[in-house]
């Protein structure tokens, strides 16, 4: 005997929480584009050779410093640098945000095993999958654009931050895959009940 | 159509015993909309209690009601 089925608390909290996130996603992307016009300083993530920092004999660091450095009175070119990443991380996320929106609104319905998140997963996949080290990428490029434009007589060495590979959110995508293909023989396996008679 | 070969011949049942699908939803306590499914060859697959009412509505037997195309 088919059993109607009851979303609990924790789809409904999921769903919450998820509209949530968007909410705040919007407002920090309104004043990110805000702080694009209104903000006369701009904070270049950049690392220094180790070799030059100043440490006592004996103490060795391991790994370049990572640090921030403060520009004031970025020009244009700067200013969109350093915007950049945000855009392109931020791009990734609306995606994604909007995906689980489906998903946990599925959910908190009464048709979570239906085609549609069966797409919804396999995007979040790929967004994860591809998009994450496409952005991450294009992030890096974005910096190393910026770093160049410190000038050297002021900054010195400063170099762009090392390129890492987004492993945790690719693997994320592959779980989000595996998902993907479990929605879709649960789809499978309710099309065959509704279908029998 | 569906992945199968499975023709139900329901609709010529129903005429030779004079019933509607209302009539036989009826009998069989099935909705008109499945039995509607299983005479226009949408369902994929049909339960051994649906099978045997039909079979004691229509007084056939289940090869009269399937045939394998």
């Amino acid at each position: 005997m088919e059993r109607p089925y009851t979303p609990d608390w924790n789809a409904r909290i999921a769903y919450f929480v998820v509209n949530a996130a968007i909410v705040l996603f919007a407002f920090g992307a309104v004043a990110a584009v805000a702080s694009l016009f209104t903000e006369s300083h701009v904070s270049v993530h950049a690392e220094y050779p180790r070799s030059q920092a100043g440490l006592p004999t004996g103490v060795v660091m391991t790994d370049n410093p990572t640090v921030a450095v403060d520009l004031v009175h970025p020009t244009t070119k700067q200013k969109l640098l350093a915007f950049g990443p945000a855009v392109t991380i931020g791009v990734l996320i609306a995606v994604g945000l909007w995906l689980l929106r489906g998903l946990a609104a599925s959910a908190k319905g009464d048709d979570p095993f239906g085609r549609a998140n069966v797409t919804r997963l396999r995007g979040l996949g790929f967004l994860l999958v591809l998009g994450a080290p496409v952005a991450a990428a294009i992030e890096q490029s974005l910096r190393f654009g910026l770093v160049n434009t410190l000038p050297h007589a002021r900054y010195g060495d400063a170099m762009a931050p090392t390129f890492d590979l987004p492993l945790g959110a690719m693997l994320a995508g592959v779980g989000a895959f595996v998902l993907a293909e479990v929605f879709a023989y649960g789809v499978r396996l309710r099309e065959d009940v509704d279908a029998t008679i | 159509m569906g992945d199968h070969r499975i023709a139900v011949r329901l609709d010529r049942l129903l005429e030779e015993r004079g019933l509607t699908l209302t009539q036989l939803a009826d009998q069989v306590d099935v909705t008109v909309v499945n039995l509607s499914v299983l005479k226009n060859g949408r369902a994929r697959a049909i339960r051994f209690s649906t099978l045997s009412a039909l079979c004691a509505a229509l007084d056939c037997q289940p090869g009269d009601l399937l045939e394998y195309e």
